[in-house]
């Protein structure tokens, strides 16, 4: 039996201009996988990740965290935060620190860490993800792919269970997409679940372990990601595309025998060996 | 200007020393700067640029630039005491002030005196390390917060500002005054509507952050060092007594 360690049940929401962004939707993260949802603009993404952690609550339906329903006085939600952290898509949302260290030590001071402590947190988890340089910058001398990096450090700051991301990878150049990706792969090898959102589906099909698809504030599919990002037609439903490195793989006649051609390299291997 | 002076305040000589120490020095002669007579307030803007200068190594060509700006001013604004109106057989006449001479040096003086200790403490300390301080001189956290989030909000929405502004230049917004009147207005209007919506993320932002009800800082990683409070102190009692005991000679 998998461990689920967050779960969404029959999730409703709408705004208070009317619009639904969420319609019902079932989802489950489950510990130490790699979540990748995929989804148009205005699908619910973004919606699903602030109900996900507290920040908005449903209308309707619930959202389960190891197994019991969440609740949302200030205990439960300190409690709740301090396990599930929510990247922002736009870094200038979540900095509100003068200096990187002063923003990354944020989280760890509302956690109620003395100032010594969360200093001493904040440091470790800057050299960790390899930013220890940053520390006495000002945060708006930092470019945008470095304060997407000193957000993702705010968040690890506070040593979550399960980091969610929203559309980390959204516009970073190449070098900054690859050190995401790298810090990424990162955190999970340290045993922290991740789930991010993404309209880049090469990233989200070289990355991911599981996919789950959203349409109209609902899943569309769910399951492994070699698997779910094979349904053109779902796919097309939800108004995005087959990664290329799929397109390639069966231009090539390479997807009929063996493992699922899963990265550049693996496609480049295949394509000389025949 | 505010922004040169805060990035130059960053990689500062004196960046590191405590703030405490920096803010003594520079609010001590600040004060005294209300009190002192001329021949003090001389002595305080040379005691605060030879510190800046020497000191904390700002350059010259900065600390003349920054200064000039508040000069400029003061130097309007002490100009008037130099001028007599007077309505004569329904004339107005327009004289010389003999009287006000004195009065315009010594404001002049005193404002410039007050300035050079600010710009110091510009210079040499960025922001966000002074507003910790604050909360140590009981000033209300909600004032505090306020402060931090304005000083953080200041650049992004100068970034977006000069954004807005590049984009209706690239679409020939500035062509006319009339055309710069309606593109000023519509960024104005832009900026204000983004404002509302930044504050609204932002906030969602802090509480995913468990924040609660107060933005917490970490304090400076040193204590002030007494050695430099205790020469701060002593150099603000020999200005004052310099300034006290030259108060009666001619021009002072």
């Amino acid at each position: 039996m998998p461990d689920i360690i967050l779960e969404a049940r029959d999730l409703h929401y709408r705004y208070p201009c009317g619009k639904v962004a969420l319609n019902g939707l079932n989802l489950r993260v489950t510990a130490g996988r790699k979540l990748a949802i995929l989804g148009a603009n205005g699908s619910g993404k973004t919606t699903l990740f602030l109900c996900l952690n507290g920040t908005y609550k449903p209308a309707a339906g619930s959202v389960w965290l190891h197994g019991k329903p969440t609740g949302y006085s200030r205990i439960d939600l300190l409690a709740w935060r301090k396990q599930v952290g929510l990247v922002f898509q736009d870094p200038d949302d979540q900095i509100v620190g003068g200096t990187v260290i002063q923003d990354i030590a944020f989280g760890p001071l509302n956690l109620g860490h003395s100032p010594a402590a969360a200093r001493q947190i904040a440091l470790e988890t800057m050299e960790q993800i390899g930013i220890s340089e940053f520390a006495e910058r000002p945060a708006h001398e930092l470019s945008h792919g470095e304060r997407k990096i000193v957000a993702m450090a705010g968040i690890l700051a506070m040593k979550p269970k399960l980091v969610i991301l929203d559309e980390p990878t959204a516009g970073l150049d190449p070098s900054w997409t690859e050190r995401v990706i790298e810090l990424l792969n990162a955190i999970h090898q340290n045993g922290t679940t991740v789930v991010l959102s993404t309209h880049n589906m090469d990233f989200a099909y070289e990355w991911a372990d599981e996919a789950v698809i959203l349409a109209h504030g609902a899943t569309q599919c769910r399951g492994p990601v070699d698997e779910v990002l094979t349904q053109d037609e779902t796919l097309r439903n939800a108004r995005l595309a087959p990664p290329l490195l799929l397109l390639a793989a069966r231009h090539l006649g390479l997807t009929t025998e063996g493992a699922p051609i899963r990265s550049r390299q693996q496609l480049l291997d295949r394509l000389t060996k025949s | 200007m505010v922004h040169l002076m805060d990035c130059y305040a960053y990689t500062s000589r004196w960046r590191h020393r405590h703030p405490a120490e920096k803010a003594a020095f520079a609010g001590g002669l600040l004060i005294l700067s209300f009190f002192v007579p001329l021949s003090g307030l001389l002595l305080i803007l040379f005691v605060v640029s030879l510190v800046a200068l020497l000191g904390a190594r700002i350059p010259g060509p900065l600390y003349g630039r920054v200064l000039a700006i508040p000069l400029s001013f003061i130097l309007i604004g002490a100009s008037s005491l130099l001028v007599t109106l007077s309505f004569h057989s329904g004339l107005i006449h327009i004289g010389f002030a003999k009287e006000g001479v004195a009065t315009a040096i010594q404001l002049t003086a005193r404002a410039l005196a007050a300035t050079s200790c600010l710009i110091f403490f510009s210079l040499t300390t960025p922001t966000a390390d002074w507003m910790p301080l604050l909360r140590k001189l009981y000033v209300p956290a909600v004032v505090v917060d306020l402060m931090m989030m304005t000083y953080r909000l200041l650049f992004v929405f100068a970034e977006r500002l000069s954004t807005l502004q590049q984009a209706q230049a690239a679409r020939l917004g500035n062509l006319t005054f009339r055309s710069r009147i309606r593109t000023t207005g519509l960024i104005g209007a832009n900026l204000f509507i983004r404002s509302l919506d930044r504050a609204r993320r932002i906030d969602l932002g802090m509480e995913s952050r468990c924040y609660n009800g107060e933005i917490p800082s970490l304090p400076f990683e040193r204590k002030p060092s007494p050695g430099v409070i205790i020469v701060v102190f002593l150099l603000c009692l020999i200005i004052a007594c310099i300034g006290s005991i030259t108060q009666r000679w001619p021009y002072a």
